[in-house]
């Protein structure tokens, strides 16, 4: 990727700077270079800086180097364990955002009568704002019979279990929080729904004279041309799901100012943000909070290439032009 | 990266599409097909809304039946004054208008702006070019708890405090996610397309306006529903930048009926379903221009 | 070279660029214009920041202030009340940022950080500050005391009761208890085992949600421990001697006696969050209620009655907090935010706060509490538990609290007995106190 000018434009007088392309560039990516440069640089910056410190939420006390992340990279139990449940939810989740939202949308893509009836119905809980989402899932995972998910589970005769609170098995928060982005598929839904209008019916008519049975059909028509779809909402719901916040800080949460842990029974509901939260906010660490956040920006970017790696890796197209 | 169009190469054939004739079997098996497929959706839905049943039930008691145990599913006698006293007693018309106004102009914004920056990275060629990309995802890699106390002081020492500056101006910078599904969109446009505008005497910006932006209606679409519920759904930045009831959002004015003071949930859960209603609204209304598809370009 | 143009390719693009031009011309106009200089002649505006409760006592509050402003003409209140975590994010963020409230209300429970890090003007430097505080009771100002300087002072206190169920009482056919007289510890455990129903081997109704009273502390005290050597502002936890443990103990029993819910249902919020919605299960008999759900009891639940928490000995001791306001050091009016706080410290003031909100601090208001306060018949509860007041932990090491917390709910698990959580609170404390 350089400043190569594209050949093949033979003729052409020579044109003004501000024609030019690299500057007609830049002048096109200006309003989100300039929102960046005036409102994203400084605090990004800072936020470094206090990265390196030891520093509170009022005023930075001194400089420390890199100890903030040394410590919580080597000297972190805590850490380890949420890193842990970040490796568990991420991945659970983005199976069910992504295999449910694909699911859903496959099911969704052939136009029949109700159609548009059953995709507002399924974004229904994704139209919730912050407080409500917290509430309704606090409620699906309330303990004793007066919990949702207890009485769907009492008209099979199972239950109730103590999703939330439960000491000998921690686990089951973590799992009610993956659950909780089951109702959730309906935004990766409506992308992969998007994406598959887009797909030209011609394919999948010409699959269809060469005898193609449905699994064949996704398998070779539908899931490569997709493709490109599948990584951007994979990215998406990484990014997204790294960053998980408000349910579990509310499903650790019991009211009480100082009960409980707000990470979860020995942490098992802590996420990166809930303990960076917890850390910068609450006892008062910013800098540990501030390194805690460039570690997770890390993982993410990480991740993220890792899935792009596995997309090139595996997806056997594409044009190879590249500039 | 991938500048012009490349149609991935499926294994599928080229499409010569021939009208294959329907034989009354395949009619048979789709039609037991379409029965499944209805099936599983319902059965799905009704999973999904179950905690809503819930919340519309305990949104039609007073207090003491929201507590009360063994839990009513038909709340009696039922308590439609939540409902209007959650519109007229605290205003929540008034709430609503702010948070879709707001929402309104996130949208149109956030459109033209992200879009006009996503076609800068997906149709020239500039020093720097993909490293500035990344760059974009990367600010949706950190968490923005960390920033916000750095980021209020840069809206103090400008004297934007009190004003709406500080909600309005950032959405005309364009927001990460959006120029990344606009990109991606973009370089699935063929070339071609560009090139006949400018031989038709377009510079660059009558091309993104007349040409591009009429082709990516359906992602406009999907970039509408996402900044909107973005905007609708933000709670701290109207929290910190503002002050006065006269600016309370919806999302701040929830959370009004959570107080550990006297909290009043019946309320609580009657205004989470009157915020639910423009959202569903406008999804109902927008969401058939999804139909027209959306390529999205091979990610590099 | 270039191409005659087509007609319809005029036009639009200017028009968005216009308006975004247009839209950033507006934003780059705004910068000059700073806020409302009033530096002489007229009225000054001080920002105030509070928690809200319902809208109907926000009103009554409102109300208070305006009577601040008919008394002091030149001085104009803008108030905000926000949702309780609302509030809490807005002050710290603001404060951080340097653009706090001139006026901040506070809760002792969150103070210390503030305190510590000296972002609220230190009071004692005014004055007229002793003169300001003579009539106040002490454990209450002393909640806002750091380091011998005063950061905020109290404008009411609270102290937890035992919030009842009188249904469930009758039910059980047990007595209600006295308003007035603290039951010993011994009677209340008798009579509380009698109100916790099984059946089979299923507990369908518990006789006490404990909730975030941190009772245990009070035992301690009341065996003659202590938890802390100071509870604002520790150095060092003492609760590991016969008298901790001795209050260990009886918390402990609670749960062997299934008197409360077993910690992993309360943490999964089975039985609420022993506050008054507890009591409004019909399934908890007993849970903390304060001054701040009076009003909400009078409104819409009389089966609710109140008493005093029990004690051990011959004292009640409480440990509580006060509400009160603190002035930003960063604040253009110091001054005018200065007559505010002495406003609400006096006597007619105090009355009238009294009448919607806690309990006074002032002692003279305070007499007039039995006349002002709904319903009238909690008075006597409220008046009895007073007393026993005592300033609760106050500290910048947030995690203390929190971590005692945890060690409790491990012996409330029968996973530790009281020496071993006593041991381990001590040991855990006392390593996060001397770094």
């Amino acid at each position: 990727m350089t400043m190569v000018l594209k050949p093949g434009r033979p003729g052409r007088p020579r044109r003004r700077w501000w024609r030019r392309e690299g500057v007609q560039g830049y002048v096109y990516i200006s309003p989100w270079l300039l929102g960046f440069l005036m409102f994203g640089v400084a605090p990004l910056i800072a936020a470094f800086l206090t990265s390196l410190s030891k520093a509170n939420v009022f005023r930075t006390i001194r400089f420390v180097g890199l100890d903030n992340y040394q410590k919580i990279l080597t000297d972190d139990p805590v850490f380890a364990t949420i890193a842990g449940n970040m490796l568990i939810y991420v991945i659970g989740s983005t199976i069910i955002s992504i295999g449910l939202g694909l699911a859903l949308a496959l099911l969704l893509h052939r136009d029949f009568r109700g159609n548009h009836v059953f995709r507002t119905l399924i974004y229904v809980p994704s139209l919730l704002v912050g407080i409500a989402t917290a509430y309704l899932f606090k409620q699906v995972f309330q303990g004793g019979e007066v919990g949702l998910a207890n009485m769907f589970l009492g008209v099979f005769g199972a239950g109730p279990v103590n999703w939330l609170g439960n000491s000998e098995q921690p686990w089951l928060a973590l799992v009610a929080l993956i659950l909780v982005n089951v109702w959730f598929a309906g935004g990766t839904m409506l992308i992969f729904l998007a994406g598959l209008k887009g797909i030209p019916p011609a394919y999948f008519e010409a699959a269809r004279v060469d005898g193609a049975g449905p699994w064949q059909m996704f398998r070779r028509v539908t899931l490569p041309l997709l493709s490109p779809v599948i990584v951007f909402n994979t990215i998406m719901a990484l990014i997204g799901h790294i960053q998980v916040f408000e349910t579990p800080l509310a499903f650790a949460n019991n009211g009480g100012i100082s009960t409980g842990n707000p990470l979860g029974y020995e942490n098992s509901l802590g996420t990166f943000v809930t303990y960076l939260y917890v850390k910068g906010f609450v006892y008062q660490d910013m800098g540990y909070a501030s390194a805690l956040a460039f570690i997770m920006f890390a993982a993410t970017l990480v991740l993220t290439s890792l899935v792009l790696w596995f997309a090139r890796r595996f997806t056997a197209y594409g044009d190879s032009e590249r500039n | 990266m991938q500048d012009v169009l490349d149609k991935p190469r499926g294994d599928a054939a080229p499409p010569a599409a021939p009208v294959a004739p329907r034989c009354r079997r395949k009619g048979v098996r789709s039609r037991w097909g379409l029965t499944g497929r209805i099936t599983a959706l319902s059965l799905f839905c009704l999973l999904l809304l179950f905690p809503f049943l819930w919340l519309v039930s305990q949104s039609l008691k007073d207090t003491n039946q929201y507590f009360a145990r063994p839990f009513q599913w038909i709340p009696d006698p039922v308590r439609w004054e939540n409902f209007t006293d959650v519109i007229f007693k605290y205003d929540f018309l008034h709430y609503i208008g702010n948070s879709l106004w707001l929402a309104v102009y996130a949208v149109v914004v956030n459109i033209l702006s992200s879009s006009f920056v996503a076609y800068g990275f997906s149709r020239f060629r500039f020093p720097g070019r993909n490293a500035l990309f990344m760059v974009v995802l990367a600010t949706m890699m950190l968490p923005g708890q960390v920033m916000t106390i750095s980021l209020y002081r840069v809206y103090r020492d400008i004297g934007w405090i009190d004003t709406f500056w500080p909600l309005l101006v950032p959405k005309l910078f364009g927001a990460a996610f959006e120029i990344f599904l606009f990109r991606q969109f973009f370089l699935s446009l063929p070339r071609e397309i560009d090139e006949a505008a400018r031989i038709d005497g377009c510079g660059t910006l009558r091309t993104w306006w007349h040409v591009i932006l009429p082709q990516s209606k359906p992602v406009i679409i999907v970039v509408a529903v996402f900044t909107f519920l973005g905007s609708w759904r933000e709670l701290f930045g109207p929290l910190i930048y503002l002050t006065g009831e006269e600016n309370r959002t919806l999302p701040l004015g929830l959370l009004y009926f959570t107080s550990p003071f006297g909290s009043s949930l019946p309320m609580l859960m009657a205004a989470i379903v009157i915020s639910l209603i423009p959202p569903i609204v406008l999804y109902a209304l927008g969401q058939k221009y999804i139909d027209k598809g959306v390529a999205i370009a091979e990610i590099k | 070279m270039e191409q005659p143009r087509s007609r319809k390719f005029r036009r639009r693009p200017g028009v968005v660029l216009t308006a975004l031009l247009l839209a950033a011309s507006l934003v780059t106009g705004a910068c000059g214009s700073g806020d409302d200089a009033s530096d002489d002649g007229g009225p000054v505006t001080i920002s105030w920041g509070w928690w809200t409760n319902t809208p109907e006592k926000d009103a009554l509050y409102r109300k208070w202030l305006d009577g601040f402003e008919a008394s002091h003409p030149n001085i104009k209140i803008k108030s905000e009340f926000l949702p309780w975590d609302a509030y809490w994010d807005k002050v710290k963020t603001t404060t951080a940022g340097g653009n706090a409230y001139d006026v901040v209300g506070l809760c002792s429970c969150f103070a210390a950080s503030y305190f510590d890090n000296e972002v609220f003007l230190d009071l004692k430097k005014f004055d007229d500050y002793a003169g300001s505080i003579a009539r106040a009771q002490d454990g209450p100002v002393g909640v806002f005391g750091w380091q011998g300087k005063q950061y905020a002072l109290p404008v009411g206190v609270s102290v937890p009761l035992l919030g009842y169920n009188k249904d469930l009482f009758k039910a059980a056919g047990v007595a209600e208890p006295d308003p007035e007289v603290p039951m010993s510890f011994d009677a209340f455990r008798e009579m509380a085992k009698k109100l916790t129903k099984t059946s089979g081997s299923k507990v369908t109704q518990y006789a006490l949600h404990p909730g975030s009273i941190n009772f245990w502390e009070s035992l301690i005290a009341m065996h003659g421990g202590s938890m802390y050597d100071n509870f604002v502002g520790p150095t060092k936890v003492t609760i590991n001697s016969p008298e901790g443990v001795a209050g260990l103990a009886d918390y402990a029993s609670l749960f062997t006696d299934k008197i409360v819910p077993p910690i992993d249902e309360q943490r999964e919020n089975q039985w609420l969050n022993g506050d008054l919605d507890s009591l409004r299960t019909g399934k908890v008999a007993m849970a903390r209620v304060g001054p701040w759900n009076f009003a909400d009891i009078a409104a819409s639940s009389p089966n609710i009655g109140v008493a005093p928490l029990p004690k051990v000995g011959n004292e009640l001791l409480l440990y509580s907090g006060a509400n009160g306001y603190a002035i930003s050091a960063e604040s253009e009016h110091p001054k005018e935010s200065w007559e505010f706080l002495k406003w609400m410290l006096e006597t007619d003031n105090q009355v009238a706060f009294a009448k919607f909100s806690d309990v006074p601090v002032d002692g003279d208001a305070l007499k007039t509490l039995p006349e002002i306060i709904t319903p009238r018949e909690f008075a006597p509860t409220l008046l009895a538990s007073l007393p026993a007041f005592r300033p609760g932990l106050l500290t910048v090491k947030e995690e203390l609290g929190k971590n005692v917390g945890l060690v409790i709910d491990d012996m409330g698990r029968g996973k530790l007995t009281p020496q071993q959580a006593a041991e381990k609170i001590e040991k855990e404390g006392n390593a996060l106190l001397s770094h």
